[in-house]
């Protein structure tokens, strides 16, 4: 196995479609809790509870264990000030970091700048998913974008390997530099032979990867799958970025919400088991956000696009607990029918980058804003 | 006009079911419905396309039947339960376009991308699936709308194919009739069919803007209907009903913008009589709900000049006609609901100086 | 005809639509070419789509608000089987530029609205269709001029239809953009019904009188009670307006340009052109049909085969054209509509206001990789219409030689012209398997997976991802 790499790792795991907090880290001892979730609400004796007042989601039993060994932040009340209450608009301002006009930087595009500011690894950052998140984008920032990783490459459909790698051969020599040719095309041509060269490293994490966990059988598990992968084979990739969902839970929203967090938090628990077996945990801190939470009262079936979330940060490094505070559910203070951010998603970002990765964070997400302790 | 008043009949607005819902209390894109057993009503969800990470339900969403009983009145409707699901597999659903429910109260699903029907018990447990392409043809047809007359024989009509097939209830094919084109008989992309208490068959010939009625032979016998967007002309009609007394009602997505569409009502012999509009001037329970959850929603609402669009039918897909209670359903498409019309004959109509 | 008809003519349909078959291409150049550009120039004479089919198969595809990610969908099918391929590379090079996004509208339904407003006068006069534009509710709402009150001036949609829309930077002051912010106010959207539980609805314009400022502006050098309309009259008698839209068409349809927020300080790289079209443009009072007959009927248009990268819409809606098969709205439409999103073009979500930077920044090793995917997939799959064509045209010309063969498909898949060394690599790959045969059915069958596995390697070159 190569040398462990211990550069501090950032993993996010993005829900989305709008998680409903409220079912997720559940004020389950408040009567209105009760009052508003008439059909959707978590049964009391459902509930895993964390504390007097709150309790995890009765699927996040794996989660919970996480979070019992001290390895869970929970961050209250996360968001923003005026939630526009639409899915790709939000999402947009949790990517950009930009409330108030449109953005066009992610945030973790910036950093993967500051990271590798001479582009000498193109798996600093790795994508899961079918096309590049926009936390991610920033034009001249290379970025591997991965669907599936043991298809990962070029011509995946040519599936006979002899065939494959002839085809793959020619492609190489055609994308090799050519006297008197156009800038645009020496420039397709270096970017033809750095997509061959990332494909080709990127095959050998599955390769060289073994372990005793075994992950379920769920898209979620897949993704956190490839990218303990990428991770323990020490490609010096430093931003991991996945996503699962849908979270928007208009309707018959127990039996999917249940699902949705099963599949979750046991992928988490596999995740974290993996590292762990592999001595390979220590540098790793997951976040998991959601671009809104959801409305407050119930819709007869499930809940609405809300306002405030919570986010959780889970890692070996992680000082476990309940971080901001949950708002209040009183009628008064509700807006919108939304329970009101009480903590800017942007401060979550800024310990990740500067308490963690040791980047300048003010830059990379526009501000300051409050920190909260963590990280220890 | 929450009433539609004509010599002879009237039709008043009941009340209407329904909500966009991908699952559960509400609809989305019905297509189709048929009142079975114990009073309740089956509704063939079309459902949608969406990128969606859930590896069950990677594109299609909502695809379903739902069932439902509609109560007298608003308030009344309950939701009964769900089944099947968008895929390919046994008792799945790709495109969901048709139902039909036989004298034992089973229940037979069309679907026009897979070509096939799929039967189900009256609690939705499935029983059997069979293509309706016959072996020389073609590998699609597009079975669309169904049928089901007095002996239990059902007529298909054939969006892709431009035909109308009879099969028994086991799938076992009967014959068909229609080949493309516009003259009398002939069928452009037709969907929705019906079969009368005499037994005469009824084809919404969606392409030829017109409704046509057969023996249960496909013999030709009248045309309903002509193309145009005024009361009474046909522009895309849909699917078509008869009632006990011979009142013929189709439904039409009219050519006034996609989002007026109307039920055309004429009687037996062909003559126009009336027209809906839609008129869901207050929303279903479920959809209250809805509102009630969302405090925006709410304030939005009391801030425009007029809720009228939302009292309309947009696109309206199928209308089933309920004879023991004398009443019409309205399979409202793009608004994921059904409206409820009451029928009232022997109606005699006031002087007009009053 | 001769060979070079057709390869004129593929690079007209190329431009002015999505590229054609073989069949069709022979068609339109035993027509001519000047008879052809007519045809496309008048897209009224051809048969439109059916629109209630895709209602009929695809009922959410009508009014579809935010359905994660499908709002292009029912564009993308209109691309693939248009009979009028150029009114639809218009509504694409209009949204390109008054670039509008479902990341803030929110509301796909209002986005295809604006496509509709393209499609129909995106070849009529572009005055028209900046009026249109501004009172376009999705436009209000994504440039905030619903912000934009008698006593709050809101300058964003007032600046960017200078600098986007219109002159581009460098042709205005900030005062400009105050007064023609200002001469906007009260242009804004009436309230409408909320989204859901049943659907969605439209949204309308309404001009606010008692929300206008209708005092007296100072406008580029006009001074007068100005209000909207008066600002598009006045910014449309700007030479630099006519120039912006030229540069924009020559980009578009001619040859890659640097970006637009270098326009201000690089000059065109062919001046003639740009003033040529902008000429025609103020004399012909911003007749975009009769500016593009001008455009393709030049010399300079005719001689820029292959001048310009692909969009990610034109690789996906070319290629399938070319194979063919996607003529019924089938399943999975919904995910297809995807695939330029994938290559780094999302349609109706563009990154920003300024749209997408075109040309070689269409290029990086994830969009690339998609490319080259994604065209290899269609062309290796000889099942498809189009490619049963090419194998039966190439056995009839009795290629069998790997010369015989690359030249063949290289023909068929264009023209396509590829450097010497290319076609050498080409001719390699193909010799490591020797000649192909036609006749008996198992070596019509190997020659069939010979020719599909060539397509494959034509489609990753760096020069099919030219127009």
């Amino acid at each position: 196995m190569t040398q462990s790499n211990k550069d501090p790792v950032v993993v996010v795991l993005q829900m989305t479609g709008g998680n409903d907090y409220l079912n997720t880290v559940i004020p389950y001892s408040n009567p209105l809790y009760r009052d508003n979730r008439p059909v959707v609400g978590v049964p009391e004796d459902r509930v895993l509870p964390i504390d007097d007042k709150i309790a995890f989601h009765p699927e996040m039993g794996p989660i919970k264990s996480l979070y019992d060994q001290g390895n869970v932040a929970v961050i209250h009340g996360v968001g923003y000030a005026n939630s526009p209450r639409s899915h790709f608009r939000s999402m947009d301002i949790w990517h950009t970091c930009e409330p108030d006009k449109l953005g066009t930087e992610g945030w973790l595009g910036r950093a993967t700048r500051e990271i590798d500011p001479n582009k000498e690894n193109v798996l600093t950052t790795v994508s899961f998913g079918p096309s590049l998140f926009r936390a991610l984008a920033l034009p001249g920032v290379p970025v591997a974008c991965v669907d599936d990783l043991d298809n990962y490459g070029l011509l995946p459909g040519i599936t006979e390997s002899q065939q494959r790698s002839r085809i793959l051969d020619r492609f190489a020599r055609l994308y090799s530099p050519v006297m008197g040719s156009s800038a645009v095309m020496d420039y397709m041509g270096q970017t033809g032979l750095d997509t061959l060269e990332g494909a080709d490293i990127l095959k050998e994490a599955p390769r060289k990867y073994s372990s005793t966990v075994e992950y379920p059988d769920t898209t979620i598990a897949a993704k956190l799958k490839g990218i303990s992968q990428i991770h323990q084979a020490g490609f010096g990739t430093r931003i991991l970025y996945c996503d699962h969902g849908s979270f928007d839970s208009h309707s018959n929203q127990t039996g999917m919400h249940d699902k949705l967090w099963k599949d979750v938090s046991e992928a988490v628990e596999c995740f974290f088991d993996d590292l762990r077996e592999h001595d390979m945990s220590d540098n790793v801190v997951m976040l998991l956000f959601t671009e809104f939470g959801r409305r407050t009262h119930d819709n007869g079936s499930g809940t609405d696009h809300g306002a405030g979330g919570a986010a959780f940060v889970i890692g070996d490094p992680v000082k476990g607990g309940q971080y901001s505070e949950m708002p209040s559910l009183e009628a008064k203070d509700l807006e919108q029918g939304d329970v009101v951010p009480n903590h800017d998603f942007r401060g979550i970002y800024s310990v990740l980058l500067e308490d963690w990765m040791g980047l300048d964070a003010k830059p990379l997400v526009g501000g300051s804003f409050e920190k909260l302790p963590f990280l220890g | 006009m929450l009433t539609e008043t004509v010599a002879g009949r009237t039709y008043d607005y009941s009340h209407s079911v329904g909500r966009g819902s991908a699952t559960g209390m509400g609809f989305s894109n019905p297509v189709a419905a048929v009142l079975g057993k114990d009073d309740i009503l089956y509704i063939v969800n079309r459902g949608s396309e969406s990128i969606s990470n859930v590896s069950w339900n990677r594109t299609g969403v909502g695809a379903r039947v739902s069932q439902v009983t509609i109560g007298d009145d608003a308030g009344q409707e309950s939701f009964i339960g769900e089944f099947s699901r968008y895929g390919n597999g046994d008792g799945q659903l790709i495109w969901p376009a048709g139902i039909v429910a036989d004298s034992k109260g089973d229940l037979y699903v069309t679907d026009e991308w897979l070509n096939r029907v799929s039967q189900f018990d009256k609690d939705g447990q499935f029983l059997s699936q069979w293509t309706t392409v016959g072996e020389d043809e073609p590998g699609y047809n597009g079975s669309a709308g169904i049928a089901i007359d007095a002996d239990d024989v059902l007529y298909i009509t054939d969006g892709r194919s431009h035909k109308v097939r009879k099969f028994t209830t086991d799938g076992e094919f009967l014959g068909s009739w229609g080949t493309y084109g516009s003259g009398d008989g002939e069928l452009d992309s037709p969907w929705g069919i019906t079969v009368d208490s005499k037994g005469f068959v009824y084809v919404a010939d969606f392409n030829n803007h017109r409704v046509q009625k057969f023996t249960k032979d496909g013999e030709f016998v009248a045309q309903f209907g002509s193309h145009g967007t005024k009361r009474g002309q046909l522009n895309y009609p849909t699917d078509v009903a008869v009632d006990p007394e011979g009142d013929v009602y189709i439904c039409d997505w009219s050519g006034n913008g996609w989002e007026q569409g109307r039920v055309h009502i004429f009687d037996e012999d062909g003559k126009f009589i009336t027209s809906l509009v839609g008129d869901a001037q207050q929303l279903s329970t479920w959809a209250q709900m809805t509102v009630d959850a969302n405090a925006d929603y709410i304030k939005r609402r009391r801030e425009v000049r007029t809720t009228e669009p939302e009292w309309r039918f947009a696109q309206p897909t199928a209308v089933e006609y309920d004879a023991a209670n004398g009443r019409l359903l309205v399979m409202d498409t793009q608004r994921s609901r059904f409206q409820v019309y009451r029928k009232q004959s022997q109606y005699m109509v006031p002087q007009l100086n009053l | 005809m001769g060979q070079d008809d057709i390869a004129l003519m593929a690079h007209l349909v190329r431009r002015a639509g999505f590229g054609a078959t073989r069949e069709e291409l022979e068609a339109r150049a035993a027509k001519g070419y000047e008879a052809t550009v007519e045809e496309l120039l008048n897209p009224e004479n051809q048969e439109a789509l059916n629109r209630a089919e895709m209602m009929r198969y695809h009922p959410w595809t009508w009014r579809p608000g935010t359905l994660p990610g499908m709002g292009a969908a029912e564009w993308l099918h209109d691309m693939l089987n248009t009979k009028r391929p150029l009114e639809e590379k218009m509504a694409l090079f209009w949204h390109q530029i008054f670039a509008t996004g479902v990341s803030k509208v929110d509301h796909y339904d209002e986005l295809q609205d604006m496509v509709v407003l393209f499609r129909e006068k995106g070849m009529g006069n572009y005055k028209e269709l900046l009026l249109e534009l501004a009172k376009s509710p999705a436009m209000i709402y994504w440039l905030d001029n619903c912000e934009n009150h008698a006593d709050a001036v809101n300058e964003n949609w007032g600046r960017e239809l200078l600098e986007l829309f219109s002159m581009g930077v460098g042709n205005y002051t900030e005062v400009d953009v105050r007064e023609a912010s200002r001469a906007f106010t009260g242009w804004t959207i009436a309230p409408k019904l909320p989204r859901g539980p049943i659907g969605r609805f439209d949204w309308f314009f309404e001009y606010r009188d008692e929300d206008h400022d209708d005092t007296e502006k100072t406008f580029l050098g006009e001074t007068g009670n100005f209000d909207g309309e008066d600002i598009i009259d006045i910014v449309c008698r700007q030479p630099a307006t006519a120039e912006f839209i030229a540069r924009h068409l020559y980009n578009f349809f001619v040859a890659d340009e640097p970006q637009v927020p270098a326009w201000a300080v690089t000059p065109p790289n062919d001046q003639d052109a740009i003033e040529l079209l902008a000429d025609t443009l103020l004399e012909l009072d911003y007749d975009i049909r009769a500016t593009l007959r001008v455009l393709f009927n030049s010399d300079f248009f005719k001689n820029a085969r292959f001048a310009r990268l692909k969009s990610p819409t034109e690789v996906v809606v070319g290629t399938l054209r070319l194979v063919g098969g996607a003529e019924f709205p089938a399943p999975g439409l919904g995910d297809l509509s995807r695939q330029p999103c994938y290559m780094g073009q999302d349609l109706l979500n563009p990154p920003s206001v300024e749209g997408w930077h075109t040309g070689a920044e269409w290029i990086n090793s994830g969009s690339l990789m998609r490319r080259v995917n994604f065209t290899a997939d269609l062309v290796g799959d000889t099942q498809r219409p189009g490619i049963q064509d090419m194998i039966q045209r190439l056995k009839e010309r009795g290629a069998t030689t790997p010369e015989q063969l690359v030249d063949g498909c290289l023909d068929l898949l264009g023209p396509l012209e590829v450097a010497d060394e290319s076609r050498k690599e080409l001719v390699g790959f193909v010799s490591e398997s020797g000649d192909v045969a036609w006749d008996t059915w198992e070596n019509i069958a190997a020659a069939t997976g010979r020719v599909g596995e060539l397509l494959q390697l034509i489609v990753s070159l760096r020069e099919y991802q030219y127009a």
